[in-house]
């Protein structure tokens, strides 16, 4: 499966809905085994939100090693490595190590009472 | 100026009243406050120009894909810094990571403030964005609750903790200040980054980046990014690595 990021979203792929939109879009084909094509092309501007929607929750039911041999990203701007790198680091960390997520969780709930 | 709309809004917000006295001030402050919209937003009539700010603006929701126009057209859109525009497509991500950080989990109740201006004869361009939200030492400190008491972690470690990559402030599925990019731009350009939070500070300037405490306290988060305007060009390089991004 090919999908074309800058038809779907825009040039501009910051907030989370937006990931959000994009991992609802090929998520139905990576869980059933394609490998999944995303084509960065176009895009320029970039925040690690929209990564983490995109991107970093695949991480909670696929290995680090699964979703780099399935999911590619091609044609990816080099100012996109970062926040994507970030993201992904970041969602690892929290679907892996039961400490940091516990930890992450704790600042979560506190906000939430505060909200 | 967004540091004092956001004080002003925030007054407002507890049930205070706020009034500025326009008359006592220097009449080159007064035209700048025009100028930038900052009257126009306190209902003190003028309509804003462009000149040399970057005009004040009151964000209570979050509107990312306005956000990034403004800081594209109307910061460093205009020609002031020389930089490519892969460049400052990087350097306005980073900056709007910023400003949606700051309505993450509704932290800041009275949304966010930004304000900048062009100083010609000082070579500089600034912009600060501050919001009033829990501030970063209160999530450091509760994220490292089950390692430290609350007076292990002074403002100033907290601050050189969140500022460190890889480490994350926010919950979900987290983040680091990541704030790389910008900060090797910000030392090429001899610029200056400057983040407060609670009595907590860290500046990076000569090359340097260094964190310490003030006397004073905000609860809050205000971001100042100052740059040099000078001849050169600025372009994306080896700041950015050739690995695989995972």
């Amino acid at each position: 499966m090919k999908i074309n990021v800058q038809q779907l979203v825009g040039d501009v792929c910051m907030t989370y809905e937006d990931g959000q939109r994009l991992h609802d879009a090929y998520r139905p084909a990576f869980d059933a085994g394609e490998t999944v094509e995303l084509d960065f092309a176009g895009t320029r501007i970039f925040v690690s939100q929209f990564f983490n929607a995109a991107v970093g929750q695949l991480l909670k039911d696929h290995g680090i090693d699964e979703v780099r041999r399935r999911l590619q990203c091609i044609n990816l701007p080099s100012a996109a490595k970062d926040p994507l790198r970030r993201s992904v680091e970041n969602a690892e960390r929290y679907y892996h190590d039961p400490k940091y997520r516990e930890a992450l969780d704790r600042v979560l709930e506190a906000q939430a009472v505060e909200a | 100026m967004a540091f004092l709309g956001g004080l002003a809004r925030l007054v407002e917000y507890r049930g205070g009243k706020v009034s500025f006295n326009w008359d006592i001030q220097d009449s080159a402050v007064t035209m700048n406050l025009a100028q930038n919209g900052f009257k126009a937003a306190f209902r003190a009539g003028g309509h804003p120009w462009a000149g040399n700010s970057i005009p004040y603006r009151e964000d209570t929701r979050q509107d990312a894909h306005d956000f990034q126009r403004y800081l594209s057209e109307l910061w460093l859109g205009r020609g002031w810094v020389k930089v490519s525009a892969r460049l400052r497509d990087a350097i306005v991500g980073h900056m709007a990571e910023i400003y949606l950080n700051a309505f993450e989990h509704g932290q800041s109740p009275i949304g966010v403030f930004t304000c900048g201006q062009h100083f010609p004869r000082k070579r500089e361009l600034s912009l600060t964005i501050v919001d009033f939200g829990v501030g970063i030492p209160s999530n450091v400190r509760l994220f490292k609750a089950s390692e430290f008491a609350p007076e292990d972690l002074p403002a100033a470690k907290c601050m050189e903790w969140a500022f460190q990559r890889g480490t994350s402030t926010k919950p979900g599925i987290g983040r680091g200040i990541g704030l790389d990019l910008l900060r090797e731009f910000v030392r090429q350009n001899q610029g200056r980054l400057e983040m407060f939070s609670h009595e907590g500070y860290v500046r990076v300037a000569d090359g340097q980046v260094s964190f310490g405490e003030r006397p004073t306290f905000f609860e809050g988060t205000l971001v100042n990014v100052s740059l040099r305007c000078d001849e050169s060009y600025y372009c994306l390089a080896s700041e950015l690595s050739d690995k695989p991004p995972f």
